[in-house]
Formats: structure tokens, sequence, C-alpha cells
């Protein structure tokens, strides 16, 4: 199996606090992984410091093979699409925001038709209406779905995604765990930060740190 | 027509004027009086001392001594703008030093050499006064983008992050804090612009006028102005941003901490 992401003798630390130790991880195509633990474990942290935003102590990040250097970073950035929680983008309506990720040097070559968005807002049951409303008229639900929705459409290889359930109701993450499933199956693979226990359940692989 | 000149008598009598919003900063108990009475004997000593510092610099006229003093100014005006935000010196100071230094010497220049065609464009007479209306207002630009930039920036990390993970360069996850502190900081000078001669009478243009200028040759002088003055503005606020970034994030576009520790003690 070709290896996207592997996590090698890692070592976190928040100030004093030593969140992760020697900690290994790999993550294949086609595989979606669960990350769960307490709150304040350093789950968000591990996603944040794969892609270089906190320096790990001691340890190597890869992803597809390349390791994560001040060298690399950039290039290594080019092949995730990252979901955090909580994320308003400043656009003043849907279709702005899709211009957001979409309009970077990096995703300007990404085809994304209408065919290709309706499906997946269809499997997240995201109705098509909503492509002329205004951001502040989108619940938080919905705002989540859509932030999801780009991500995926983004077609990287590797997708880190935190806590992309927190505002749904069982029906939505029913839908959203379809949706990983059959894109985990895409050639790519999924980390994900969560609580939810459905997403713990049906997921490829759980750790618990 | 001839200058018109007032005396300290005449002076007196027009400071008088600052009695009106005393009163007001004092009857609504806006805890301003202090620093509005102490602002305007500041102005005025400071003045008065400089019209006597630019006699003798007119006076040597020396193109050395006038660079030193455009240096002098630009030191000041550094420390002004960084005592004005709440970022660390060590962050600031230089590309604020740096962007008003390199913007006022290419805009004086080519204002004095180019635009009026002087053969000495350090000649005091020209080069302090243009020297002096340049400082002034990119002063008050720098000051206000550099604490939206950098403010929303660190309000807003979340999005700086996301632009990252998604595969923006720096300079594209930066962008949207660019655009909203460029935005915010010339509002006022776009605005400014469009009523000059309609609204509002600017000072260059009366200041000419009342020294016994033409009124076709004052707006001249004054279209000019604002024009260098929209220019060295948006020079030096480029300047200021694009060095201070190297200062305010790593090799790996993370940001670093930028606000002095107090300031950070008040946001917890």
């Amino acid at each position: 199996m070709s290896e996207i992401l592997r996590i090698e003798r890692a070592t976190l630390q928040l100030g004093e606090r030593t969140l992760l130790h020697d900690f290994d991880l790999t993550l294949n195509v086609g595989e979606w992984v669960c990350i769960s633990g307490e709150s304040g474990c350093g789950k968000t942290s591990l996603l944040r410091a794969i892609m270089g935003f906190l320096p790990f102590q001691a340890g190597t990040v890869r992803i597809q093979g390349t390791e994560l250097s001040a060298q690399t970073v950039e290039q290594l950035r080019k092949k995730v699409a990252y979901v955090p929680q909580e994320l308003f983008l400043p656009a003043e309506s849907v279709e702005e925001m899709f211009r957001i990720p979409f309009g970077l040097k990096a995703n300007k070559g990404k085809n994304i038709t209408s065919d290709k968005r309706q499906k997946v807002w269809q499997v997240l049951g995201l109705n098509e209406d909503l492509m002329q409303l205004k951001t502040t008229q989108l619940s938080g639900g919905q705002r989540q779905r859509i932030l999801l929705s780009m991500a995926v459409l983004l077609e990287k290889p590797l997708l880190l995604l935190d806590e992309p359930t927190s505002a749904l109701d069982a029906e939505s993450v029913g839908r959203v765990a379809d949706l990983l499933k059959e894109v985990a199956t895409d050639a790519r693979a999924i980390l994900t930060v969560t609580h939810n226990h459905h997403l713990m359940d049906v997921c490829d692989k759980l750790i618990t740190i | 027509m001839g200058t018109v000149d007032l005396t300290y008598l005449g002076l007196g009598a027009g400071l008088l004027l600052m009695l009106l919003p005393f009163y007001f900063l004092w009857r609504y108990r806006t805890g301003l009086l202090g620093a509005a009475v102490l602002g305007t004997v500041r102005m005025t000593i400071q003045l008065l001392l400089i019209g006597i510092y630019l006699r003798f610099l007119f006076k040597w006229d020396c193109a050395w001594v006038n660079l030193l003093w455009m240096t002098v100014m630009a030191l000041i005006a550094s420390h002004t703008a960084v005592s004005r935000t709440s970022l660390k010196r060590s962050v600031l100071f230089m590309p604020v030093f740096v962007g008003f230094l390199v913007t006022v010497l290419l805009v004086a220049v080519y204002f004095l050499g180019v635009v009026m065609g002087l053969d000495e464009v350090f000649a005091a007479r020209f080069f302090i006064p243009i020297v002096g209306v340049l400082f002034g207002n990119m002063l008050t630009v720098n000051i206000m983008a550099v604490n939206v930039y950098y403010g929303e920036l660190s309000r807003e990390q979340q999005m700086y992050y996301y632009l990252l993970g998604n595969g923006a360069t720096r300079f594209e996850a930066t962008l949207p804090f660019l655009r909203s502190a460029v935005i915010k900081s010339f509002s006022p000078c776009i605005a400014n612009m469009a009523v000059l001669g309609i609204v509002s009478f600017p000072g260059t243009m009366i200041g000419q006028i009342l020294g016994g200028t033409i009124p076709e040759v004052a707006i001249k002088y004054q279209l000019m102005i604002s024009v260098i003055t929209v220019v060295s503005a948006m020079l030096s606020l480029v300047i200021t941003i694009a060095l201070s970034s190297r200062r305010t994030f790593d090799a790996y576009g993370r940001l670093l901490p930028v606000f002095r520790e107090e300031n950070v003690a008040k946001k917890v």
C-alpha cells in the first residue's frame, strides 16, 4: 500500500506539557483514521504540527515520502486539504466562500464543476439553493458541511479534519461519514480529530491519545 | 501680493480659541483636558523652536545637514509610530525607520528634481518642508495600517492557518489582512482627495495663498503635494510590512509573538 503520511517517534510539547512522546502513525492510501482523546490532550495540536504550524520537538513527519522541513513545508501543504474547528471565512456569499481556497495559486488548476459539487453536496444533504445565500444566513451546521465539501473538492492526497461534525445532528453526521468513506477509497487518506462516536465506529482505524 | 505676518499678540489671540475645546473637554468629563492642554503647549513650544532651527537650517543650506535632519526626523517618526502600536520595538522599529527613510528620499528627490526641476534637490528651503509634509502623512497611515494588519492577523489566526493549510503561500495567506490594513488606512486619504477644493481647503494651499502666492500656483502645488503624500504613504507601508514580516514569521510561516508583554497580559 502506498503511504501518504508517516509520523515517526514524534514528541510534541506545548510549553512545559508533553502532549505526545515517541508517537508513531502511518496513513496509507484509502485509509481513514480518527484520533480521539480527552479535551486538551493534543489532538488539534497534532494536526497543526503535521502542517508545520507547531514544531515537533523530536521525530519526523513525511507526506508522500517527503520529510517536513522549512524547505519543504510550502510544497507539502499543497498536498493537504485542511478544515479547522469553527472557521468564519471573510466572504459575503457562499459562492465567494468557495473562491477563497480555489483562488489560491496552488489550487488554480483544480477543475471544480458544478456536477462534482452537486454530487458532494447531495451526499452531505446540502440544498443547491444554498449557493445563492449570504454566509450570514447559514446555520453552523451548513457552514461546517460547506467547508468540508470544499476540502473534499480540492482533491488533495491528504485530508486533515478537525472536529468536522461538532455542529451537526446525528443524521448529518451519518452523511459526513458516508462521504468520508467514499473519499478515502478515491486514492486519498483522511485524518480526523473527533469526539463523535459514530465517526469513531465507522472509520478504518481509531487512535486514542 | 505680500506676506501678512502674524504678530505675537495675534498668535496669542488665536491660541485663546483653544479655550473653547478645553471647556467642552472639561464639561463633558472626558478626562482629556490635561492631555489637550499639554499637547497645545508642546505644539506651540515645538513649533517656535523649529522655527528658530529652520531659520539656521535655511541660512546654512548644507545638503549634509539637511540629510542629517531628515534622518533625525525619521528616527523620531519611527519612535512615535512604534509607541502608538502594541508591537515589540525589536519587530517594528527598523522596518518603519527604513520604510520612512527610503520613501522620503525617493519621493522627495523625484518631486524636487523631476517635477519641480530643481538643480539642488537638497536645498533646505524646498527639501525640509517637503520631507516634513511626507513624514506627517506617512506616520498617520503607517500607525493605522500596522495596527490593523497585526491586530487582525493575531485575532484571526485560524483564517491565516486555514489558508496556509490549503496550499497558500505566505503572501496569499497574509493578503486578506494586508488588504484590510490598506483599505482602513487609505480610505480617509482617498475620501479627502475626492472632496479636495470643494469641501476642504488643505493647509498647504491655504498657507501658500496667505503667504502671498497666486491661487493658480498654490493649487498646482497642492495637487502635487496630495499626490506625493498618497504615494509615500503607500510605499512606506509596503516597505514596513515587507520588512517587519521577516521578523514576525518563522521559516514555517508560524506567527511569532509580536506584541509587547504588557499588551499580551492585558489581552489575557
